[in-house]
């Protein structure tokens, strides 16, 4: 290049472009990290209250299979005795009702 | 590059213009060149891993989106053409300097497009020719050619039209 070449690379240098609007960097900006869409929320909060729920449901199961399953809790009882089986204390089944039978 | 929001935010406040200047070299309306801008960005930032140097990736981008949306504005700006007001400049011309700086843009328009986005990467956009090689996919000493061919029309251009006056 020549001398006149060299010098007008030096203007175009010195010449500004616009700087392009705040508001537009913005949205560039914002783009990186968009927010999640509108369906994406719903979907999100529907697979949340499906676990909620499931997890609910096999607490109510286990609870319930805990209070059902099994020998009942065993309850000491003494008799009198006078009675015919000459045992002070049977170990007898949680049922009120079996124990007054015997007295 | 920079990495989070804040470093793009820097890196765009400082090179942004320069990016918006070579947008507008394959749009017809400022608007459209924001518009390329912006859709080549994101282009860029959802891509970027395929990038060798992501400076010129983010050119390449944001040429191609440029020329993906003057194919669609093509048959609105022939309608319009005859309506339509003069765009600004591109440039923040100081008063003073009106008259030679409105001459030199004047010429830059008449440039042909490959070598006009040449002198945009390389004297605004501060890349260099190995990085607008690769952001236009051509040789090294093609890009250097366009450059030297461009800056030589340039001149006899300007020169000229002082001789004119």
């Amino acid at each position: 290049m020549n001398e006149r070449e060299f010098n007008l690379e030096a203007e175009l240098t010195a010449m500004r472009p616009k700087t392009p609007p705040p508001a537009l960097l913005d949205q560039m900006l914002a783009a990186m990290h968009p927010a999640p869409r509108q369906s994406n929320r719903l979907l999100l909060c529907a697979i949340g209250a499906g676990a909620l729920a499931a997890c609910t449901i096999i607490s109510i199961i286990t609870q319930d299979q805990a209070t059902h399953s099994g020998q009942p809790s065993p309850s000491i009882v003494h008799l009198d005795a006078s009675h015919p089986s000459d045992q002070p204390t049977v170990l007898a089944r949680a049922n009120p009702g079996w124990a007054d039978g015997l007295k | 590059m920079p990495q989070s929001a804040q470093e793009w935010r820097v890196w765009l406040e400082r090179h942004g213009a320069a990016l918006l200047l070579f947008a507008a070299q394959w749009s017809s309306t400022r608007s459209d060149a924001e518009d390329a801008m912006q859709t080549g960005f994101l282009r860029f930032w959802q891509t970027r891993e395929k990038a060798r140097d992501e400076v010129a990736y983010l050119y390449t981008c944001v040429r191609g989106a440029a020329i993906d949306l003057g194919r669609g504005q093509r048959r609105r700006q022939v309608r319009e053409t005859a309506a339509s007001l003069p765009e600004p400049s591109s440039f923040d011309i100081p008063s003073e300097r009106f008259e030679r700086e409105s001459a030199i843009e004047a010429a830059l328009r008449e440039l042909p497009a490959d070598q006009r986005e040449v002198i945009v990467m390389k004297i605004w956009g501060d890349l260099t020719f190995a990085q607008i090689a690769q952001a236009l996919d051509i040789p090294l000493n093609t890009a250097a050619s366009r450059y030297r061919y461009a800056i030589r029309r340039l001149e006899n251009e300007l020169s000229s039209e002082v001789g004119h006056e």
